[in-house]
Order: C-alpha cells, then structure tokens, then sequence
C-alpha cells in the first residue's frame, strides 16, 4: 500500500460574493515509501493546497486521503479525531517557503518545541536535540535566534525540527524558493541525503524544474487544480506528453519547438527519431555504430544530456536515410542498445 | 536640602504647600491613589484584556479554533463597551460597582469602572497584536502535532510578546488618563488634585504641578515599556 493515497481529493473555497475557487478538482496520487515525489506547477495551480490536504492543513471537500495506512478522510469527511491527528501530524514533518521559525526562541528551543509532548528526559531531550542539529550540520548555533541566521540555515533548523519526531514523511512546499542558487543545492542534497540515508518519503512542491531533476524520481504537473501528467521522473521529463509539462521542462528539452525552428522536411525515404538513453548504460557514439552495425547513414540535428536524478540521460534527434527494411534494423539495433526510439515527423508530432 | 526645597515651595508655591504631603489632600497620597488606581486595573483589565484578545483571534474566521457564536460575542461585547464614553460608564454601572467591592464611592470603587473601561481597549489592542504574527508560524505549529494549549501560549503569545508589551504600554498610558477622571466617584489621585484643589480653587500652580507629575508617570511607563519591549525583541538581527 502507498504510504500517501490522495483518491479523487476535492478542494472547494467558498467565498462571499464572488464564485468559488476549486482549488483542487479531483486529484488522484499515490506516492510510495522512499519516494522523492516533486509537484511542479505554475502559481496557483493547487500545489500548497494538494499537499496540505496530506497533513489536513487544508481540509479536503471530497475525496479520500490515507496517509501511512491511517484513514484520514473518507468521502471529504475528517474520520480522524483531534487527538489522533496531532499524533499522527508528527509523523509526516513539514517545511515551508518562509522557513517559519519561531523567533523569539532559539535554535535548539525550535527544536525542543517540536517535542514538547514527548516524555523524554531533560538529558535525553537535549542530546535528541543536537543529534538533530549534528544531522543539518548546525551544532554551533545552538543558541542562537533565527534572525541571526542565514536563510539556508533557518530553513536547516526549520528541517531539524520537523525531523524532531523521527516523521516517515516530509512535506517541502517551496522550501528552496527563498534561498540563492548555491543554498538550494546544499538544502537539495541534505533532503537527498535524508532520503537515502532514513528512508524518508519526500513531497517537493516546487517551480523550479531544476530542483525536480536534482533529486526527484517521480513529478506530477499540475494545472488548474488537477494533476496533468504524472509518473516517473525520466518519462516525464523525456517524453512530456501534456502541452504543460512540454512548457515546464521547456529549454534543452523542448524537442517541439527546436524542429519547429529547424524547419526540415523529409525525403522520401527518411525518418525522423528522438532517441533517449542513460549515458550509464550506452557508452558508444550510437551515429558511428549505426553506420558501422546497420549499414545507415544517420544525421544529426540536434543533442542534449540532461542529468536527472544524478543520471546523465541523452537527447539525440537524428534523421535516418534508408528503406523500409533498413529502417526497421535501425529501429531493432537501437532498442537492444537500450535506448528509447520515438518516431516523430517534421512538426515533432509522434508518429 | 529637602527642607530647603519645602521651605522654598511654602514661601513661592503656597498652594501646593498647603496640600501638605500626607493628609487627605497631601501631595504623597495622591500619588498613591494614582498609582494604586493604575495598578489593579492593569492586572484585572490585563487579564481580561488578553483573554478576550486571545479569544477573538483564536475564534475569528480562520483561527485554529474559528467559532462563529463566540467571535460575534465578544466582538460586539468589546465594541459596545468601547463606545460607552468613560465618564458615562463610570455613574453608569454604580450597582454593579456596590456589588462587587461593596461601596459605590472612593478609590477601590473606581478600580471597578476603570478595569471595564481600559480591558474592551486592550483586548483589542491585543487582538491587533496576536493579528500581526505570520499565520505561517502557526500552520508550522500546527504540522508539527502542537496541541492548540502550546500553541497559544509558546507561539501566539510568546512571539507577539514585544508588540503586546507595546500595546499594553499604550493602554497603561491611557489607563493613566481614565484615572483623572475618577474624582467623578469621589476618588482621589492627581487627576482629582488638578482639578478638585487647582482648577476649581483657582491655585494654577496645583493643577500644573500634578500635571507635571502624570506626564513624569506616563513617560516612566513609557521608557520601561519601550525597554522592555526592545529587549524582547529577537524579531530582527
Ligand atoms: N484559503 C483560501 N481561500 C480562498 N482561495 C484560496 C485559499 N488558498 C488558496 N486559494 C486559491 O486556490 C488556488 C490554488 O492556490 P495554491 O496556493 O494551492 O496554489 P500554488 O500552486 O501553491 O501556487 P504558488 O506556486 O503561488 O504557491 C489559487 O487560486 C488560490 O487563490
Ligand atoms: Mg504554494
């Protein structure tokens, strides 16, 4: 079972005098354990409202959420009770954009805050605490404010405390979006970090694509309140198929607009393919070896790595002179390879 | 040198030296009554007015405990004893006054009117202040499993703790200006020697010596509570 169901969730904000806002219109996602699961989206697509639901911050109007096999909502109704929910709630941690820090308490109070009603020593709540402050690598501004604190750092102390509670969940609603270029990769590579090394199930709200790369290996895209497109990083990003995501992964990867710009057309006798491969797993100049191997003569048109989730993954988009029975070869050639061959026409359309 | 300087207020400031210091009239007891007539009702209206304050913002739509009977109560409750003027309110409520400190007249009668009259005040001065923190402080509260007991103590009240000692310097400060008016139930205080043994018995000097010292209290109250409220403050680097 996945340790965050979201089944048909509904969120309707009623408001005076002007129409309601379906913030989330019937999202179904189901996020494993160990998951890094990035939610991208243009602003005001639903992102914070989704993922609120998951800690029933935001109460869902309809639908069915189950987080950690915990009935939390059934049919837009809450079947957990207050108490139950506050238990629970210390199990999936929770970070934000603005790091919201207590002020007036120091670091380590921050931390200690989030277990205010653990029954743990005094001496055990203080070695908790700076285990927790050794983990984001903080140790020597135990006592200081957050004021007094970078931005990447608060938002270290801010992850500290919502791991305070040992959660199995971290939900991250643009938790790098304040921070500079630098400070995103260091918070980035500690969620990673978390990830592999506590086996944490991460939801990362973010617009930055970027971040989704670096350590996601699921992403769903959202527009208008529902999800578009979902599924595993590589195909995702690889092989967009709502017009959304085509936008969202833009740049390198917009294959569409770069053959749009090129303007060919094809001989009789020629195909147009996109190749996708791990440059872990085909190390050859696949041109060279299509030549050599099949006997064709592949050109060039455009190349690309992408590295997703610390793998190098390779764009080609090559055109292939040849009959029907060549042709078919190359097709069979490249798929032993392991690569993944779409066959597009001149627009970028699949074929 | 203090009997220099009576000597000296006796032979300039007749007035004022006939108020004499202890006596019912006397400069020392007024500043007593002033000072007593501040104190009880800063710590019942404080209460009352951070009860309400607290009430109003945990109720109000979107609080963590948003009730929609009780926030209209104490809304409406703290704003039609706003608009009930001082002066009115204290001849207004003299049976209530008699029922809770026994007697309608003197000092321990105005703690009464002087309470209800600043507490509708500073609860709102309250609720401005528990307003102004970041609603973001309290959903990351709430997502880490924080009853709502915590939350009202270590994150509303704790992190406005700064703004609310401003608003509840103001609110001393006006409490000050009430007690001048308490002479109207037989009270004393310095509001009632500028008025009673100055303004009336034509002794300008009286009324602009107790003037005098109630701006010296205020601004007292108000270097403390700059004070404290600075040093409180970890808002900012
Ligand atoms: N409490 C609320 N009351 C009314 N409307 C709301 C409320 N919260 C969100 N909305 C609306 O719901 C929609 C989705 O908002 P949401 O904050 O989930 O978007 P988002 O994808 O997180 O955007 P961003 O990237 O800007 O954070 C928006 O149209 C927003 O105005
Ligand atoms: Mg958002």
């Amino acid at each position: 079972m996945s340790i965050i169901q979201l089944d048909h969730v509904s969120v309707t904000f009623k408001r005076k005098k002007a129409a309601d806002v379906q913030a989330v219109q019937d999202v179904t996602l189901h996020i494993e354990k160990g998951d890094i699961y990035g939610i991208v989206g243009f602003s005001g697509a639903g992102k914070s409202t989704l993922v609120r639901t998951i800690n029933l911050l935001q109460k869902p109007t309809a639908g069915n959420v189950v987080v950690g096999g915990v009935d939390f909502v059934e049919d837009g109704k809450q079947v957990i009770s207050g108490k139950d929910l506050q238990a629970r709630r210390r199990k999936i941690g929770m970070i934000f954009q603005q790091f919201n820090l207590l002020n007036e308490t120091t670091v380590i109070e921050n931390i200690a805050f989030a277990l205010k009603h653990s029954d743990l020593s005094d001496d055990e709540l203080e070695e908790k605490c700076h285990e927790l402050l050794k983990l984001v690598d903080l140790e020597d501004k135990a006592n200081a404010y957050p004021a007094q604190l970078s931005g990447g750092q608060q938002q270290r102390v801010a992850i500290a405390r919502a791991l305070a509670n040992d959660p199995e969940i971290l939900l991250s609603d643009e938790a790098t979006s304040a921070l500079d270029p630098q400070t995103t990769i260091q918070i980035l590579d500690l969620l990673k970090k978390l990830n592999r090394e506590l086996g944490l199930t991460i939801v990362l709200i973010t617009h930055e694509m970027d971040a989704v790369k670096k350590i996601a290996n699921k992403v769903a895209v959202m527009e208008n309140g529902r999800v578009v497109e979902n599924g595993n990083l590589r195909d995702v990003f690889l092989q967009p198929k709502a017009e959304l995501t085509q936008k969202f992964v833009g740049g390198s990867l917009a294959v569409v607009d770069t053959l749009k710009s090129l303007n060919i057309s094809l001989a009789e006798n020629e195909a147009l393919y996109q190749l996708v491969y791990s440059l872990n797993n085909v190390a050859k100049s696949i041109i060279i070896e299509l030549y050599r191997e099949v006997g064709v003569e592949a050109s060039m048109l455009y190349g690309n790595v992408e590295v997703l989730a610390d793998e190098p993954v390779g764009t080609l988009l090559i055109t292939v002179k040849g009959d029907a029975n060549k042709q078919k070869a190359t097709l069979k050639f490249l798929n032993d390879e392991g690569v993944t061959v779409t066959e597009l026409d001149e627009r970028g359309n699949r074929l | 040198m203090i009997n220099g300087l009576v000597h000296w207020i006796a032979q300039n400031f007749p007035n004022i030296y006939n108020l004499g210091w202890s006596g019912d009239t006397g400069w020392g007891t007024s500043i007593l009554q002033i000072i007593y007539m501040t104190f009880w009702p800063s710590i019942f209206g404080g209460v009352l007015g951070l009860f309400f304050g607290v009430i109003l913002v945990l109720t109000e739509p979107g609080g963590i405990l948003e009730n929609k009977f009780w926030f209209n109560f104490c809304d409406k409750l703290i704003s039609i004893l706003r608009a009930i003027p001082f002066i009115i309110l204290l001849a207004c409520i003299s049976p209530l006054t008699r029922l809770i400190v026994g007697t309608e007249i003197g000092d321990t009668a105005a703690l009464v009117p002087l309470t209800l009259g600043i507490f509708p005040f500073y609860a709102r001065q309250v609720q401005v202040a528990l307003e102004s923190l970041d609603p973001g402080k309290v959903e990351a509260a709430q997502s880490l499993g924080t009853s709502n007991w915590d939350i009202i103590f270590d994150v509303y009240l704790k992190e406005t703790r700064s703004e609310i000692i401003r608003v509840s310097t103001v609110s001393i400060i006006s409490l000050i200006g009430l007690t001048a008016m308490a002479g109207a139930v037989g009270a004393g205080g310095l509001g009632t020697t500028a008025i009673q043994y100055g303004y009336r018995d034509f002794a300008n000097d009286v009324t602009f010596l107790a003037t005098v010292l109630v701006v010296i209290m205020i601004f007292i109250v108000q270097v403390v509570g700059d004070f404290l409220a600075k040093k409180l403050n970890h808002q900012h680097r």
